[in-house]
């Protein structure tokens, strides 16, 4: 199910708020749990078992773990099954295809594919069953002795598909007490109104350009156009992910929990070493801590480091999907992410602020322009076509100008939502005009975004989620 | 911020998305199902059936789902603040239709209009083959839509293709056997002869093109004959393209016709072995599509006897030529109308009933948009 659908608003998430709050506290987590079963099992009831048994495996795993009471080999044997698991998981449904089809290629094999659908989720709830035992492990968090408040954990459905990969540390001790209130419900109505907005009036709109633009004819295209495809598309996977992300955070509130950030205005990076630490925060600390560091990080010498560095994002991008776009795409950040750790961040620190915007954000767009696609043949074209090889004129008047003057408000609207004014401006308004603007003007805007969205819903003519195959 | 305050800026916001939450999901368990959507011209899904098998194959999912988004409160009015909402973001093109304002400063929808030669070839070859087959005269009305008249007013970089261009590629297309009679007057004729909402034209329209028609090829000498009275005018018409965007800011369109009750001694549906003394069917005026009071929308065969003095003309037809029919019935005697998209494989082909009713005069009446799509001409050879 999506968040963004009138099915998911006004049936699921209305029949979930009453039965949640008409429960006492020790029946919450289990209502959670039930609910996130269905919200799961919604378009694909098969794969709830494979997930269960995720659950069972990080259960028992997680209580063999604990080296303070086995002195064993034991802990560190169950940590490896638990390895073993969640990565044979990942790599049976997610990457067997493409082994085959690329071995197929290569050594003029003849391999049936296996006929897998991805299960949804399997990317996000591998890595944070993983992230539990790890830590575990680590003796950083305590095993969970309660299969019910682990199993809350791993398909609470706010987060249960498109992240963000909420890691059990930070959830532990709300797992167990947490305090729900009419304050965390206020900001998460709030939270999740905005995410709904970004996703349903920006993402949705913008994308139809890049849709538009992608499925033209592309010989038909001017160089203008191709780079008016890809910034389109640069706007739509932000709007999407973080909107995704925003309403997972908002609706986690309205049920007490606080997750962590996942997106920080990463637009207005002027590094690409600040772009990764403002997208997807969840996904790149989880490599940091579960991939960087164990691997030696910075500590074991230069040389190393790079390997580890380069690896790392080799890893971020396959993660994304099986597919060489995806690693040529998590291989670009890499080496740029070196060069700037080598000598580019000192040389850019002599530049002007303006230069380093342009810098960082060319290479954020040009990324993107690797990431949007995965059929290799249109990935060249498209590359081609962008940097003026593809024969195509710089301008071509007329499809050009009329995508330009129907999108031009919506980009003036995107530039700004990418960047914090709003949230600025709403903190200045705040304390300057504490009671009209926190008993008017907020909920009447949160209404307008909640009304405006479901105007979009209902015409549902455009409705993909992007960030959902991986 | 005093704690009193931020508490009720907190009850205010809670109330705003229980409010929203529940009241749609209340709406939608309380109000009546619509069966039928004029709007979308479709049924709309049922509540699905709660079932231990529709659970397990999904099927109840789904169809929840279509449920809830097809029976969701008020969804006309949202669908319409979309549309304007799209508006004011600058959008001027949506769903093949461009929303722009008119010489009078009204919203009109136009039609994207993109040239298919192939296409126009293709039909313009069976019109040449079957005119070979008759033996009678062969006239042939080409009626371009309105976006030909309303180029320069689609917005900047519109990919729409100008239709007086098709017109002169179709009149290299048509043979010697068919008069052609390309109705493209920018003089005479303009914008105000279309609906507004609609892809049609109007009666007025209609009543001109077929005036000028029957003054160049001789048939009258001035069309004052044609002069007949409008009516009645129903009012509120919303049209098929106004469904494809609907704008509240939309101005429904007059929907006027001539007194029709005297103007034919009879009308037989010849498939349906329906008869009538008029060829309005008058409980179309009270729904949404009310062009299709004409004849009650498009069949295979209508035979018109009108019970005046003329020949015998055998029309063929797309729905422009309903709006037409009126003022041919001025003209002949005797009018049969075949619409090819419904005259399939039937015991006679087109030829063989022009002789069989002995007319003496073949009328193509099409209007451009669609003979450059249309794909049933291939039934005339």
């Amino acid at each position: 199910m999506l968040f963004s659908s009138t099915t998911f608003l006004f049936a699921f998430l209305s029949l979930v708020l009453i039965c949640y709050y008409a429960v006492p506290r020790i029946a919450k987590n289990a209502v959670l749990l039930v609910f996130s079963l269905v919200f799961y099992a919604w378009g694909e009831p098969k794969y709830v078992f494979l997930m269960l048994g995720s659950i069972v495996v990080a259960y028992i795993t997680g209580l063999l773990c604990d080296r303070n009471k086995y002195k064993s080999k034991l802990p560190l044997v169950s940590m490896i099954l638990a390895i073993v698991w969640n990565m044979g998981l990942l790599l049976f449904f997610k990457y067997t295809n493409f082994f085959i089809t690329n071995a197929n290629n290569l050594f003029d094999l003849n391999i049936t594919p296996l006929g897998l659908t991805l299960p949804i989720g399997i990317s996000f709830y591998s890595f944070q069953t993983l992230s539990y035992v790890i830590d575990v492990y680590r003796g950083e968090v305590k095993p969970q002795r309660n299969f019910l408040n682990l199993a809350t954990y791993v398909t609470l459905f706010p987060q249960l598909i498109a992240g963000p990969i909420v890691r059990y540390q930070t959830i532990e001790d709300q797992l167990g007490s947490r305090k729900e209130s009419l304050d965390k419900f206020a900001r998460g109505v709030k939270r999740f109104a905005v995410g709904l907005g970004k996703k349903v009036i920006l993402a949705n709109n913008i994308g139809a350009l890049f849709e538009e633009i992608s499925s033209a004819d592309q010989s038909q295209l001017s160089v203008a156009g191709v780079w008016l495809g890809i910034i389109a598309y640069t706007f739509q996977i932000y709007f999407d992910f973080s909107g995704y992300s925003d309403m997972a955070i908002g609706l986690g509130k309205m049920f007490g929990f606080e997750f962590l950030e996942n997106f920080n205005y990463p637009y207005v990076s002027d590094s690409i070493t600040e772009f990764w630490r403002r997208w997807h925060i969840s996904l790149s600390t989880w490599f940091r801590d579960y991939v960087y560091i164990p691997l030696g990080g910075n500590r074991k010498g230069k040389v190393r480091q790079c390997v580890n560095i380069m690896l790392v994002w080799f890893l971020t991008g396959f993660w994304h999907g099986a597919n060489w776009n995806f690693m040529i795409w998590g291989v670009y950040f890499g080496i740029i992410l070196l060069c700037e750790k080598l000598f580019l961040l000192r040389a850019l620190g002599k530049l002007p602020r303006v230069i380093r915007h342009i810098y960082a954000l060319l290479l954020i767009v040009i990324g993107w322009g690797i990431f949007a696609f995965e059929d290799t043949d249109k990935l060249i074209r498209n590359f081609k076509n962008m940097f003026g090889f593809g024969g195509l004129p710089l301008w071509n008047g007329k499809s050009d100008l009329f995508w330009l003057t129907q999108n031009v408000i919506l980009l003036v609207i995107l530039v700004i939502a990418s960047v914090p004014l709003f949230k600025k401006l709403g903190e200045m308004l705040r304390t300057k005009f504490t009671v009209p603007y926190g008993c008017v003007v907020e909920p009447i805007c949160t209404a307008g975004i909640l009304l405006i969205s479901t105007a979009y819903l209902a015409s549902n003519s455009f409705n993909p989620f992007l960030y959902f195959r991986f | 911020m005093e704690k009193k305050h931020r508490r009720i800026a907190d009850i205010i916001m809670a109330a705003v998305f229980v409010i929203f939450v529940f009241g749609f999901g209340i709406a939608l368990l309380v109000k009546n199902d619509r069966e039928f959507s004029e709007m979308e011209n479709r049924n709309l899904a049922k509540k699905p059936e709660l079932s231990w098998d529709n659970i397990m194959e999904g099927k109840f999912t789904s169809e929840l789902e279509s449920y809830i988004s097809d029976q969701l409160f008020a969804k006309d009015a949202l669908v319409s603040a979309k549309t304007d909402l799209d508006r004011l973001l600058g959008k001027t093109y949506m769903n093949g239709v461009y929303l722009i304002k008119d010489s009078d400063g009204r919203l009109r929808y136009v039609q994207k209009y993109t040239e298919n030669r192939e296409q126009l070839a293709a039909n313009a070859a069976s019109l040449n083959e079957f005119a070979e087959k008759v033996n009678v005269p062969v006239d042939f009305m080409l009626v371009p839509n309105v976006s030909a008249y309303m180029l320069d007013k689609l917005p900047a970089g519109a990919d729409c293709d100008d239709q007086s261009e098709s017109l002169d590629y179709v009149k290299t297309l048509v043979g010697d056997k068919i008069n052609f009679y390309p109705m493209l007057d920018k003089d005479g004729f303009s914008e105000n002869l279309y609906f507004r909402t609609d892809h049609h034209w109007s009666f007025r329209g209609a009543q001109k093109a077929v005036g000028d028609y029957l003054v160049k090829s001789g048939q009258i000498s001035d069309a004052g004959k044609l002069d007949i009275p409008f009516g009645k005018t129903h009012e509120g018409f919303l049209g098929t393209l106004y469904s494809k965007a609907p704008s509240s800011f939309a101005e429904p369109d007059e929907f006027e016709f001539c007194t029709a009750e005297d103007a034919a001694a009879e009308v037989e549906w010849v498939n349906e072995g329906k008869k009538s003394d008029s060829i309005i069917d008058s409980s179309f005026l009270d729904k949404k599509d009310k062009y299709a009071a004409l004849f009650g929308g498009n069949f295979g065969q209508v035979r018109i006897k009108t019970g005046r003095e003329g020949g015998k003309v055998l029309v063929l037809k797309d729905s422009y030529a309903n709006a037409a029919m009126q003022f041919l019935m001025q003209q002949y005697s005797e009018i049969t109308m075949i619409d090819l998209r419904y005259y399939h494989m039937q015991e006679k082909d087109v030829s063989e009933l022009c002789s069989e009713y002995g007319v003496d005069r073949v009328i193509m009446l099409y209007n451009l948009d669609f003979l450059n799509e249309d794909r049933n001409f291939v039934w005339l050879t």
